[in-house]
């Protein structure tokens, strides 16, 4: 299974409700709302992005996202180059 | 400081005037002339010829883009917003809003209600304090009707007339009454504007994700360092709390803002 990685140079700036990312390489920023933010830390290089789900699940039991939404997190940080998917 | 040698090229450049009071003195004081008649001006500043202009005209808009260019190029470090900066007290709130929003009518609006102005368009942002940019509110003459008992005064200020925006006033907030001081700071409150034009006026709480995003379209980011002018921004909107001003009627306006203030 690919691990995710968050991408290099990228500079981050935490504001209380989320994530700005600022993609150097693109000259793009990103918008990251507090799901999408736990989400992308847990992308340390470890774990892959089944992993990453059942983890972020767990943190958000109370109901605040489902599976569903923490993979569409996962697919549009990939989708935005904000994190890399490596093999093993 | 500018002086100038001909007559009617002092009387067109008054439409530059910027005289506040500004705390932070480190940046060094410039003198520029302009030397000439007629149809042929040099420019120096310090003594360094900057520009060679044909008419009296021509020296504003050369004076007003240099002028411009320096006053970036003094805060490499800095991002650059499109908002107005103003104080009531202790409270310095930032008034973003696109051109046409009625940003500086409104600025105007708030100097009448005893708001103190420090800029009406841009402030330079350096982690996460703000200063406005040395300039008077400039007013189109298309706005005066909006302005009430303020237009006469207005209509009297230093004026030039662009073939495409019209007659712009040069307005020192002085002449309304209003204190004109820059300091550095903080900003407490960022508003956002929405045009309503002819609508009323409400205001509703925005999250500073969604003050980040509406503020970056109206930033003005180098070619180097954006990485740290966005960080700046997104301090400033940390430490502020955000508002989306529908922009209507100017009394409720004027309520919503102030209510937004002491919230």
């Amino acid at each position: 299974m690919p691990q995710l990685t968050r991408a290099p140079d990228l500079d981050v700036h935490e504001v209380p409700d989320g994530y700005i990312v600022y993609h150097g390489a693109n000259d793009t920023v990103s918008y990251l709302n507090k799901t999408a933010a736990i989400v992308f830390e847990f992308c340390d290089g470890k774990l892959s992005a089944d992993d990453i789900m059942e983890r972020a699940a767990k943190i958000f039991e109370s109901g605040t996202a489902t599976r569903e939404e923490i993979k569409a997190c996962i697919d549009s940080l990939l989708k935005e180059g904000l994190v890399l998917s490596s093999a093993i | 400081m500018l002086r100038a040698s001909d007559q009617e090229v002092f009387d067109a450049i008054r439409y530059l005037d910027c005289t506040p009071d500004i705390s932070d003195t480190t940046q060094p004081e410039v003198a520029i002339a302009i030397e000439g008649s007629r149809d042929h001006y040099w420019i120096t500043e310090d003594g360094a010829l900057i520009g060679e202009v044909g008419t009296a005209k021509a020296v504003v808009e050369a004076l007003h883009v240099h002028l411009f260019r320096r006053s970036i190029e003094e805060r490499p470090q800095t991002a650059l917003l499109h908002a107005a900066c103003l104080r009531r007290g202790d409270r310095r709130l930032l008034v973003v809003g696109s051109k046409g929003a009625g940003k500086t009518t409104l600025a105007l609006r708030l100097i009448a209600a005893g708001y103190d102005i420090e800029g009406d368009e841009h402030v330079f942002i350096e982690d996460s304090i703000v200063i406005a940019r040395p300039r008077g509110c400039r007013v189109k003459a298309a706005a005066l009707p909006l302005l009430g008992e303020m237009t006469k005064v207005v209509a009297q200020a230093p004026s030039y007339t662009d073939e495409k925006l019209g007659t712009i006033f040069n307005v020192d907030p002085r002449m309304l009454g209003g204190t004109w001081r820059i300091d550095r700071g903080r900003a407490d409150a960022v508003i956002v504007l929405q045009p309503n034009h002819g609508g009323l006026s409400s205001i509703r709480s925005l999250p500073p994700m969604a003050v980040v995003q509406s503020l970056m379209p109206e930033a003005g980011l180098r070619e180097t360092g954006r990485g740290a002018a966005i960080a700046a921004i997104a301090a400033m909107v940390g430490r502020a709390k955000g508002f989306q001003l529908l922009l209507g009627d100017h009394p409720g306006a004027l309520r919503c803002i102030e209510s937004a203030l002491v919230a």
